[in-house]
């Protein structure tokens, strides 16, 4: 596909969606980078498909814009060229049952226009690529629900595009079929260079797959960013906290008020026999909590202590999520 | 439009309809009770009449005092005769016209309807496939079928009804201009209305069921027609079904003119 070499794959710009008095989606701004895996995390109805349908030209946008590859979807004659930029894989596994695996992805290729001397080749490797090869002319209507999803995804790919929306890729999978589509998203945006926008509530999805996230909730975007900086968002202290607990070979010579005084950004400090736990300020983010860590350590080890174990805590994307929509949710 | 994508839609409903079993047994069985049942009936009544115990008494010229139109076919005829080619070759007739318009209903609410409910139309619609080929394909879908469908069991119909009324005429009675101008006007104007009302009531609702229900409506004014011939009121003559072919054509005009501007693919996901 081509592309347009500035900016960013993706970016909406103050976009709005409402259907009749309901507002689905309220001045939503982002930008999403070329390569990068980014997540529109939320609740549902929050607003994650009517984004991911407004992007692949399926809806129009009340307010603002979105532009896709340099290329506004406010402008009908962009529609065509901005869908095969894009390859969609929308919520539940969608594909034609009465068709063979074959059939469903050539029927596809077809409707993106590839050559046809392309097609057949084309889908073979997407067939072996997804593990599909030894059932291409079985009916999907005999897949599991993980097959049909990876069928679905191979669907997406078939026309090669620069951008893969993602709306809930494991929802209602078993946990394995979970793990094998999130392995092969993992694999896809990697080899692929693809820009991937993955649209789930789940959460640890989206801490291993994605780059960046945006937490939206009732149409609006509460946070977004990396995980660190997002987690700079935390209203609530529940889960924010960064912890460390450290196992010496000896405490001699190691006591609180040494801690306390010597060690930046420690709020509380407790000495446990051999261990040692410390607790952050709340001021620090995630990379910082890294920074203070590794001053820590060489502190002990200049005061003569033996390390054998640290072990790091901090907020998960769960708990950043946990506190920024939930306190939203209530706030609302 | 690329009449080229239109046939790619038309062709994947068509793989799709041959998969189906669900979509194949309703299709086939009224045509099959049609083309077999319709003929026996209409010789075995007038054999009743005249052979049977009580039947027999009953006088043949009272049942067919035929309205002028049918009179002007049967002249020449035996009264066994006239009964048998009316009931053949005229007031069966009707029937006819329900085969493409419950055939195209049930493809059409499968294409369209259907594959809101199997939530496969969001990908379809996401392709760089334009509005227009999408309904042309779909209607293609619908339509292609179900006037084969309905040629197939006429042919079958005309087949077995010369083959039992054969000794009684010593010619073959169909087709004649009746049931060539359902073929060639009345039955693609049904299947069209048929699939038309699904486009439309496809875009309001998730469900199969209710659009086949509300197409269904249309065969309201094939049982008037069937009723209207029983009483008397009215008879498919040549006039009548050139007046049925002129009022299709108008309604054909608005459903698909209504049909076109409510497929869109906002309309279609916004009832997802």
């Amino acid at each position: 596909m081509t592309q347009s070499l500035e900016g960013p794959a993706i970016e909406l710009k103050h976009l709005g969606k409402s259907f009749g008095p309901f507002r689905a989606i309220d001045d939503v701004s982002l930008a999403i980078e070329k390569g990068e895996v980014f997540g529109l995390l939320g609740p549902n109805g929050a607003g994650k498909t009517t984004t991911m349908r407004i992007i692949s030209c399926l809806l129009a946008p009340t307010d603002g814009d979105v532009i896709v590859e340099g290329k506004s979807v406010r402008v009908d004659q962009n529609r065509v060229s901005i869908s095969k930029e894009i390859g969609l894989l929308t919520e539940s596994p969608n594909v034609y049952e009465r068709l063979t695996a074959e059939q469903n992805l050539i029927f596809f290729a077809r409707a993106y226009g590839i050559p046809e001397r392309e097609i057949e080749s084309r889908v073979r490797s997407l067939l072996q690529e997804f593990d599909l090869d030894s059932r291409r002319e079985e009916r999907a209507v005999s897949f599991s629900k993980g097959m049909k999803q990876k069928l679905a995804i191979a669907r997406a790919l078939v026309h090669r595009p620069s951008i893969l929306l993602l709306d809930e890729p494991t929802a209602s999978l078993d946990a394995e079929s979970a793990r094998t589509i999130r392995s092969q998203i993992s694999e896809t945006a990697k080899g692929g260079g693809h820009t991937v926008l993955l649209s789930t509530h789940n959460l640890d999805d989206a801490s291993r797959l994605c780059n960046r996230v945006a937490f939206i909730n009732r149409g609006k975007i509460l946070a977004s960013g990396s995980e660190s900086e997002v987690s700079s968002l935390m209203k609530h202290s529940r889960g924010k906290t960064n912890r460390l607990a450290i196992t010496l070979v000896s405490s001699n010579g190691i006591s609180p008020e040494f801690l306390s005084k010597n060690l930046t950004g420690v709020e509380t400090a407790k000495i446990d026999g051999k261990n040692i736990e410390l607790v952050f300020e709340d001021r620090y983010s995630n990379e910082d909590f890294d920074f203070l860590t590794s001053k820590v350590i060489s502190a002990l080890v200049a005061n003569g202590a033996q390390i054998t174990g640290v072990v790091q805590s901090k907020p998960s994307l769960e708990d950043i999520y946990l506190d920024i929509v939930g306190v939203a949710t209530k706030e609302n | 439009m690329n009449f080229q994508n239109a046939m790619l839609v038309f062709g994947k409903d068509w793989l799709e309809i041959k998969q189906s079993k669900q979509l194949l047994v309703p299709i086939f069985v009224l045509p099959v009770l049609m083309v077999v049942a319709l003929p026996v009936i209409a010789v075995q009544i007038p054999v009743l009449l005249i052979s049977g115990n009580g039947a027999g008494n009953v006088p043949l010229s009272s049942t067919l005092t035929l309205p002028f139109e049918i009179s002007a076919l049967t002249v020449g005829m035996t009264a066994k005769q006239a009964f048998v080619y009316s009931m053949s070759a005229v007031f069966f007739a009707p029937f006819t016209m329900l085969v493409p318009l419950i055939v195209s209903s049930i493809i059409s609410s499968d294409s369209f309807a259907g594959e809101k409910e199997r939530k496969t139309v969001e990908a379809l619609l996401a392709s760089p496939l334009s509005d227009m080929e999408l309904l042309v394909g779909k209607t293609l879908a619908s339509f292609v079928p179900a006037m084969l469908v309905t040629v197939v069991s006429f042919a079958i119909y005309a087949g077995v009804t010369d083959y039992l009324d054969y000794p009684m005429f010593g010619y073959a009675i169909l087709p004649n201009f009746i049931w060539i101008l359902i073929l060639v006007g009345i039955a693609p104007a049904f299947a069209i209305a048929a699939t038309g009302m699904t486009v439309i009531i496809s875009t309001r609702t998730s469900g199969t069921r209710e659009a086949q229900q509300v197409s269904g409506l249309l065969v309201i004014p094939i049982i008037g027609l069937l009723f209207g011939q029983t009483t008397g009121v009215i008879l498919l003559g040549v006039n009548t079904l050139l007046i049925v072919l002129g009022v299709m054509i108008v309604l054909d005009y608005i459903i698909l003119r209504i049909g076109v501007r409510l497929f869109n693919r906002e309309r279609i996901l916004s009832k997802l």
